[in-house]
């Protein structure tokens, strides 16, 4: 029978200066998953590996492992599947990453905690509980707001592979976003301002680089990068100021009166005077590298047929409250181009 | 030494939802024992719904109609006051878990959708999509950080510590240093879940299903009630034993034998695929046997074909049932057909609790909840939507009752320093022991033995066998040893201790089964394949002895509907 | 696949990066592709104005891809989050009737109308498609065998798959073997799927950006790489014209150069470095020139 690799990180912290990997050779099966696989490492092989489990269904969370550099859970892909992605016979297992390992595959779930903590996640309603002892009302489209969130099994294969949480351990992360979401939204939750100025502490929510990691790596299309856009939109129809929202408008103002941004202009309106003072060095070095259209500090051209933007733009504004864009439902099927048959990959 | 007023082990939905009301109460310290992160608890699993008769959808249903439902359900067996007292309890709890946030799924005018379910007179199942108890379980864990409730999180728990008859503590392990300690405690409330994991891989339920309060209470002298029962669904995927619900069966997938035949036409000509459950189960397992499946052992199987059904309605209808058997049976239903085979779902017996309304056992100041529990509603056969409810009607009463119980009794002066010595001491030599034999081997023995023999065909003879068996398998468990010799998460221990668990476990449901020698509900004898109200009309109660279970019998509280034959 | 397209250029071609508006038209000449510029096409919204004003953001794109469904081409782009940002519009328009007719409400005040009819593609997609590896090799005068190449994808080329799919996110590999048709070497690093952190720039640059940026551009050092390259001008002006900034933040010299995807084909096809605007990079391409005269 065809064997393959399962090389698999090690440490423990009573015995191991550093972490380090171990190889088992296992027999390729078909249906076996890479949980499976671990706990066959285990009984067959060695009875130390330590690694979380415990639905194998996809629903409890708590394998989440990083396979050959991306994060998923471990009970929820097929041996075979991987071996054919990455076109291998090894399976390099890892912990979850950004997130400080205790041993082997299990990783401190209580880091995660303490920050989930930070935005309150539970339900405080907006209002007293209705006279007649029944239920709060939710119109079915109000819901739909809050279903794909609520589907966030605390994984944590988003905060693992998060680019922002990779540069910085204090960014909230996308999964306590996206929970905080599930709140904000909610509209029977009273606490939509505390919630969004606990994310938007030192502007927080906007370390998010929109690398769309977590969207792609939830194995619940929970889609927390979507998720954190959302809490931006409600974040600026609350009124919140932040850099994200000065920049927004950037972009909307030069839309609408150019066409084009304006990237000359842009530090100076982003920062002011005193902010764009600071990027000269930047400024200089552009300028002397021919990347900067001097006709551009004076507004520049307009794109052809910008006639068409003001009008359309006027009336998307006009209309924008009465239309109710549904949530997307299937995050999980790859786009299929009608074009092309599929060369690539 | 960790000491609590209320200790509560296992954060599930009935867990949690006990600690939540207990959580209420001033002065009186509560404290959650759990073997995994709240969150990661089966009963997240839980997919289709929780039954209450809010009458939303349709405004004829009753408590009164779903009690009646719920008796008929369980085949008489259910005691009907504590069932009354559920489906009374039903609305309040659904809203007040709405009002803790859950985001169930809403008719058009704002109130809680219903959706019809097996066995119910009316649509009458709540649910938020196909995650109803991962809602729930994550609501109630939201609300315990809120009430800051104190977890002790990946603790396992390996003994009940009793003096008197009364509850004294428990002896744990925390997972993550692999320290032995004991955990002083007034009340005890056992929250653990379900045995289904006696079957192994042939079950729907999580990897750390295997009984753990129970075998823990049945060792501590508490009397295990109703154990034959277990509920079986007929198709489970091959590798995992992961369900594959009706819906594949409802648009047209058809099982076929290893000789192409259809083979649900010689059991059910009429309704083929969509006949009873324990029908379509029964169907299959006898293909198997007779030698007309596909593979060995445990891992023997029928096909489920879908493929007729062509790519773009498999697409379209079934997502996620496709979806479901790309990454966990390696099986794209498109282009192959789906490996099954039944698998064990829920275990309607459990610790043996006196009085529905507190949930308190035969020992004071012990209580049990949930599926670990057997009060008992389910009877012989627990309804869909039941469970759940289940869970969150009697958590919150025993939540309170184990505050009251707590606040009556005064600190004492148990030695619970001397058990916790000697529980570490076992311990450590448990970690030096060497291993003459293999867990898995063990495990997988034990889950054929009882899958062949005390599954879903039972008669006398193999049954008995069975018996023997598993104690020819506790034999063995002697000789065999965790193997690793770690303090940090030492997984390997826990496995081994819950493989012990089961083997007590197992030993329990075949003796229970064997004696009952009629066929009710979820037990069905080919031996006694009728209903025996006359002497069976009783709950069995099996009692720990070192040579195995002694078995007792208590009365079935019958209030307003006596029995009849169980049609639908 | 016809080899005409609606050419989409997005802001940063007219702005920051105009040596890389100048090689795309170069290469593509070359390459026998034509480009149609949608000279009245708008901003994307960069995901700025998404995150402020979706309804608003969906119509400007939506108004963006019916300029290339009146000419009738499938519109190319040569910048990640544009590619990213025009796909997502269309996908939400394709998959709900509603919105669309919302939007079609809106497009019809400027006589104009989105119907679904076009694809949204990236120049990368494109020269490994429609124009072919094989062809590109037969058209290589200049091998880059004396690179070691490291590429860098750019989140929005290959993520999210529900909008994008070209190929697996987690092992895409069409860099890779336009690099080996064009006779570099491509180099294996810890960044190749990593984010440049361009899109926290304004909220932190400090904290998240710049932090990045030098992990990216560090790892492509640490593998040896003469230089990266990457199919994306917001990834280029971060990696490459941010780096003097990131460099100061850690306090070492990185000096790794970055080209633009159309400049690394240019090179190879026997464009000039001059013609392809690599004295406009902020980080010295100096020894590439030289490698290559």
């Amino acid at each position: 029978m065809e064997k393959f690799k399962l090389k698999v990180f090690r440490y423990d912290p009573t015995k191991d200066e550093k972490p380090y990997y171990q190889t088992y050779e296992l027999s390729v099966e078909k249906g076996m998953t890479v949980l499976a696989a671990l706990f066959r490492a285990k009984e067959e092989q060695d009875p130390s590996i330590s690694f979380r489990y415990n639905c194998r269904a996809a629903i409890c969370g708590s394998c989440a492992v990083r396979i050959n550099g991306h994060a998923t859970l471990a009970c929820k892909v097929q041996v075979t599947h991987m071996l054919e992605k990455y076109n291998t016979d090894t399976l390099v297992i890892e912990p979850t990453g950004n997130i400080k390992p205790i041993k082997d595959l299990v990783y401190d779930m209580d880091w995660v905690v303490d920050k989930l903590k930070r935005i309150k996640p539970w339900f405080i309603p907006k209002e007293e509980p209705p006279a007649d002892g029944k239920e709060y009302r939710q119109d079915p489209f109000n819901h739909h707001k809050i279903d794909y969130t609520s589907d966030c099994i605390l994984c944590n294969s988003c905060m693992s592979d998060c680019n922002a949480l990779k540069a910085n351990k204090d960014f909230l992360g996308p999964m306590v976003i996206s929970k905080a979401y599930r709140f904000i939204a909610d509209s029977r939750d009273g606490a939509k301002k505390e919630r969004l100025e606990e994310v938007l502490k030192d502007f927080n929510l906007e370390w998010c680089v929109r690398c769309m990691e977590c969207t792609t790596r939830c194995p619940k299309e929970v889609q927390p990068y979507e998720n954190i856009i959302r809490t931006r939109i409600i974040a600026a129809e609350e009124g919140f100021k932040s850099p994200g929202e000065i920049h927004a408008n950037i972009f909307e103002n030069d839309i609408y009166n150019r066409g084009m941004l304006n990237e000359m202009l842009l530090p100076m309106r982003q920062e002011g005077i005193l902010g764009a003072a600071k990027r000269a060095p930047f400024g200089i070095r552009m300028f002397f590298k021919g990347k900067v259209n001097i006709a551009d500090f004076f507004g520049g051209h307009k794109v052809k047929r910008h006639e068409e933007v003001v009008k359309i733009m006027d009336k998307a504004r006009e209309i924008k409250d009465r239309v109710k864009i549904r949530l997307v439902s299937d995050v999980h099927t790859p786009y299929e181009d009608k074009r092309r048959s599929k060369q690539g990959g | 030494m960790l000491s609590y007023d209320v200790l509560i082990v296992g954060a599930g939905g009935a867990g949690l939802m006990a600690a939540l009301e207990a959580s209420k109460a001033k002065d009186v310290k509560v404290g959650v024992v759990t073997k995994v992160y709240p969150t990661r608890s089966h009963t997240g699993a839980a997919q289709g719904g929780i039954n209450a008769a809010l009458a939303n959808f349709d405004p004829s249903d009753s408590p009164e109609v779903h009690t009646f439902d719920t008796v008929k359900g369980s085949d008489y067996l259910g005691d009907q006051d504590a069932i009354e007292f559920m489906c009374n309890e039903a609305p309040k709890r659904i809203y007040e878990l709405e009002r803790l946030g859950v985001p169930f799924s809403r008719l058009s005018d704002g109130r809680i959708a219903q959706r019809p379910f097996g066995g119910a007179g009316f649509p009458r199942t709540c649910y938020a999509a196909d995650k109803t108890g991962h809602v729930i379980l994550h609501t109630l864990y939201e609300q315990c950080l809120k009430n800051e409730v104190e977890f002790l999180n990946e603790w396992f728990i390996t003994e009940l510590i009793t003096d008197n008859n009364e509850a004294k503590g428990v002896i744990g392990i925390d997972i993550r240093t692999g320290e032995v300690h004991a955990i002083k405690a007034k009340a005890i409330i056992f929250a653990t879940g379900g045995y289904a994991r006696v079957y192994w891989v042939r079950n729907t339920n999580a990897i750390g299903s295997t009984g753990d309060g129970m075998a823990i209470a049945y060792r501590a002298g508490i009397p295990l009630k109703d154990m034959e029962f277990v509920q079986f669904h007929p198709t489970g995927l091959r590798s995992t034993g992961i369900l594959v619900t009706e819906g594949a069966r409802g648009e047209g997938g058809y099982l076929i034998n290893n000789k192409g035949e259809r083979f649900m036409s010689r059991y059910a000509p009429q309704k083929m695929e969509l006949g009873p459950r324990d029908l379509v189960a029964r169907s299959i397992e006898t293909e198997i046997l007779e030698g007309r499946g596909w593979g060995e052992g445990m891992m023997a199987y029928v096909h489920l074909n879908l493929r007729h059904l062509g790519a773009r309605k498999i697409k379209e209808r079934l997502p996620q049932i496709r979806q479901l058997c790309i990454d966990f049976e390696g099986v794209d239903p498109i282009d192959e057909p789906i490996p099954v085979r039944p698998t064990a779902h829920y275990s309607m017996g459990g610790i043996d609790v006196r009085d529905y309304r507190t949930s308190m056992t035969g020992v004071n100041g012990v209580f049990a909840v949930g599926e670990c529990a057997c009060v008992s509603v389910h009877g012989a056969n627990r309804l869909g939507g039941n469970s759940l409810l289940d869970l969150v009607v009697f958590g919150k009463p025993a939540g309170t009752a184990a505050v009251e119980y707590a606040k009556n009794r005064s600190s004492d002066n148990f030695n619970l320093k001397a058990e916790e010595e000697r529980a570490r001491r076992e311990i450590e030599a448990l970690l030096k022991k060497e291993s003459k034999e293999n867990i898995n081997s063990i495990r997988m023995e034990l889950a054929q033995t009882m899958w062949d023999k005390v599954g879903i065909f039972r008669e006398e003879k193999p049954m008995l066998e069975a018996i023997e068996k598993v104690k020819e398998l506790k034999e063995r468990y002697k000789l065999l040893a965790p193997g690793d010799s770690g303090k940090i998460f030492n997984t390997a221990l826990v496995n081994y201790i819950e493989l012990g668990y089961l083997l007590d476990l197992a030993e329990a449901i075949a003796v229970t089964a064997v004696l009952r020698k009629e066929s009710r509900g979820a037990h069905a004898r080919r031996d006694y394949p009728n209903r025996d109200d006359e002497n069976f009309l009783k709950h069995s109660l099996a009692y720990y002895t070192p040579e195995g279970p002694k078995v007792e019998y208590s009365e079935v509280k019958i209030t307003k509907y006596q029995p009849q034959e169980r049609t639908y | 696949m016809s080899l005409r397209y609606a050419f989409y250029t997005g802001c940063s071609a007219k702005g920051v990066a105009p040596e890389l508006y100048r090689s795309t038209i170069l290469v593509a000449e070359k390459l026998g592709m034509e480009l149609v510029e949608l000279e009245a096409a708008t901003c994307c919204g960069a995901g700025a104005v998404q995150e402020k004003d979706e309804f608003l953001s969906l119509t400007i794109n939506a108004r963006n891809l019916a300029l290339a469904e009146e000419l009738g081409l499938d519109m190319l782009t040569i910048c990640n989050t544009c590619t990213l940002m025009l796909r997502e519009a269309k996908f939400k328009l394709d998959n709900d009737s509603e919105l669309k007719a919302a939007v079609n409400e809106v497009l019809k005040e400027a006589g104009l109308e989105y119907k679904g009819t076009i694809e949204v593609t990236h120049f990368l997609w494109e020269v490994i498609d429609a124009v072919g590896l094989e062809k590109i090799k037969s058209m290589v005068v200049r091998p880059l065998k004396d690179f070691n190449i490291a590429p860098f994808y750019g989140c929005h080329i290959i993520r999210p798959p529900y909008l994008i799919g070209y190929e697996d996110p987690d092992n895409p590999t069409s860099i890779e073997r336009l690099i080996e048709a064009l006779g570099g070497n491509p180099v294996d690093h810890d960044a190749r799927l990593a984010c440049c952190g361009f899109h926290s720039f304004w909220s932190a640059e400090d904290k998240v950006t710049l932090r990045l940026t030098a992990m990216d551009t560090q790892a492509a050092k640490t593998k040896k790489a003469d230089f990266m390259v990457t199919p994306c001008p917001l990834c280029h002006t971060q990696l490459d014209a941010m780096q003097p900034e990131a460099e100061e933040k850690i306090g070492v010299n990185i000096g790794m150069p970055v080209l633009h995807l159309p400049q690394l084909i240019g090179l190879a096809i026997g464009l000039k470095p001059k013609e392809l605007g690599l004295h406009k990079h902020v980080v010295s391409t100096k020894e590439i020139i030289e490698k290559v005269a």
